[in-house]
Formats: C-alpha cells, structure tokens, sequence
C-alpha cells in the first residue's frame, strides 16, 4: 500500500512542521531556513530545493499563501487551516512525548531500583 | 581556453556528472555551460572544493534564485526548467528530506512525460500521413511528412530517454527506504 502524504495525513515530518511553524509570521523563504537551523542550534538544517518544493505544496494545500511583496520577494503567512494543521500535529507530537514518558520514565526507574 | 567532456545526462546520470563536475572543479577547471545539451564547458581558475547538484525548478524566478543563495548554492548553467548548481564543499544538500526530493522527481518525470506523449502522437500521426499520401501518389507531400516524423521522432526520443531517466531514479530513491 503506497505511503500516504503527511498533506494527505496531517502527519507532518519534521522539516514541514518547522517550515509551517515558521509562517505563522509573515516571513521570507530564504530566512525560514535560516530561523529553523538557528532556533535547533544546527540540528535540523533544511536546503534550498527542498525549503521552495515545500513551500509550493505547503501553498497548493491551503495552508500558507503569499501575502506581499517586498521589492519584489515573497513573505509566505500560514492560513488558519495551515495554523490548525500544525496544532493537531503539535497535539499528536505531545502525546508521543508523554507516552515516552511514562515508559522511559518507568524504565528509569528500574533501572535505579 | 576551454574545455569539453561528454555529459551523462542529466536524467541518466546525475550523480556521475556531478562527481565529473567536481573532479574538474579540483583540478581547476569549472563547468560555465552546456553546449548543445551534449558536452560540458568549461574555463580555467583556481582549483577549488565545490559540491555540484541538479535542480528541476521550472519557475526559476529571482525570489527562487535567492532562497537558493541564501543556502550557498548558485547556478552555473541554466537550462528550460533545469539548473545546474555550485555551493562550497560541506554545503547543506539541495534536498534535505527524501519526501521533497521525491516530489521534484515526480514533478520533472511528469512534464517530461506529457512531452514524450505529445511528440509520440505527432510521430505516429506523421507517419499515418505518410503512408496515407503515398499510397494517393503524393509523394513530395509525403515526403514532407517522413522528414516530419523523423525529426518529431528525434524530439521523442530527447524526452522518452529522460522520463525512462526519471523514473529509474524515482524508483531508486523508493527502494532506499
């Protein structure tokens, strides 16, 4: 069975999740990438080729569109379905963080005892 | 002064030729253009570390060419929806994620493949003409139509050979999973 897409899923990775994120202030494509590798402290670094492909599915999929031109660049803003994706997603990666939680944290705690 | 090597296709071969381009690169050759979609170019400098890669934007406006810039990569040859580009050595990848890579793939197979149809449809009813008409006796307007054929077959094959390209690298991209 084919891979569905995280626009199909809402099931973001976690370059679409940052990207989104970072629109939900009107902002540039060149400074997303930027922001992202310097809000993860390297961590998490996104090329050019793949910032401008997600941006153009993050746009064909409603969630962000292109609200002004600066001297002819682009700011890209996320739209309130794109903000709302995003929030469910933020939900889903919360709930896997606390379900770890309890098991490393049990885990943590046999180990000690 | 400059110099020629054959490229390998930039559907076919990719990574070959982008290996090619920083090998010449090394020794103080970089690449400048394409001369007739077959031979690389290139002119003498100071040999130096860069990274090479394709990209297939068909929509390469200078907002695009910026946000390109600002992750070190600029392109050296420019072609109809294809860009060859050069950034330091140690660059962040074009394409970080294999799910974007994918995409542009796809994207790029698509186009092409809707060209290899149409020059398909314009061979085939070329050649239906043809034989039509020199059945009828018409034989300089069938002719006309051979030479037609020949060169829209010409015009299929520069775009069947990309999409096979394509979708080779597409399924190699899949299976690495």
């Amino acid at each position: 069975m084919a891979k569905r897409s995280p626009y199909e899923t809402g099931e973001l990775s976690d370059s679409i999740f940052l990207i989104l994120l970072a629109t939900f202030e009107p902002v540039h494509g060149y400074r997303i990438m930027h922001d992202i590798e310097s809000s993860t402290r390297g961590a998490v670094k996104v090329g050019p080729a793949t910032m401008y492909t997600t941006l153009k599915k993050l746009k064909a999929a409603g969630w962000i569109v292109e609200i002004a031109e600066e001297g002819g660049r682009i700011l890209y803003a996320a739209t309130d379905e794109g903000r709302k994706v995003l929030r469910r997603d933020f939900a889903r990666r919360k709930r896997l963080v606390s379900v770890a939680e309890e098991r490393l944290g049990t885990a943590s705690e046999e180990d000690d005892g | 002064m400059a110099k020629y090597r054959v490229c390998g296709g930039l559907a076919m071969a990719v990574e070959r030729d982008m290996e090619l381009l920083k090998d010449m690169s090394a020794k103080g050759w970089h690449v400048c253009g394409l001369s007739g979609g077959l031979l690389y170019r290139f002119e003498q400098g100071a040999p130096r570390d860069f990274d090479y890669a394709v990209s297939f934007v068909l929509d390469f406006t200078p907002d695009v060419q910026e946000l390109f810039r600002a992750g070190g990569w600029h392109p050296v040859v420019t072609g109809s929806g294809w860009q060859v580009l050069r950034a330091e050595a140690g660059a962040t990848p074009l394409f970080t994620d294999e799910e974007s890579k994918e995409e542009s793939l796809r994207a790029i197979r698509a186009r092409t493949g809707r060209w290899a149809l149409v020059w398909t449809i314009l061979s085939a009813a070329l050649l239906a003409a043809e034989a039509f008409l020199d059945a009828q006796g018409a034989e300089v307007v069938a002719a006309a139509c051979l030479v037609g054929a020949v060169a829209s077959g010409a015009g299929l094959v520069c775009t069947a050979l990309p999409f096979l390209g394509y979708s080779f690298s597409l399924r190699r991209l899949r299976s690495g999973r």
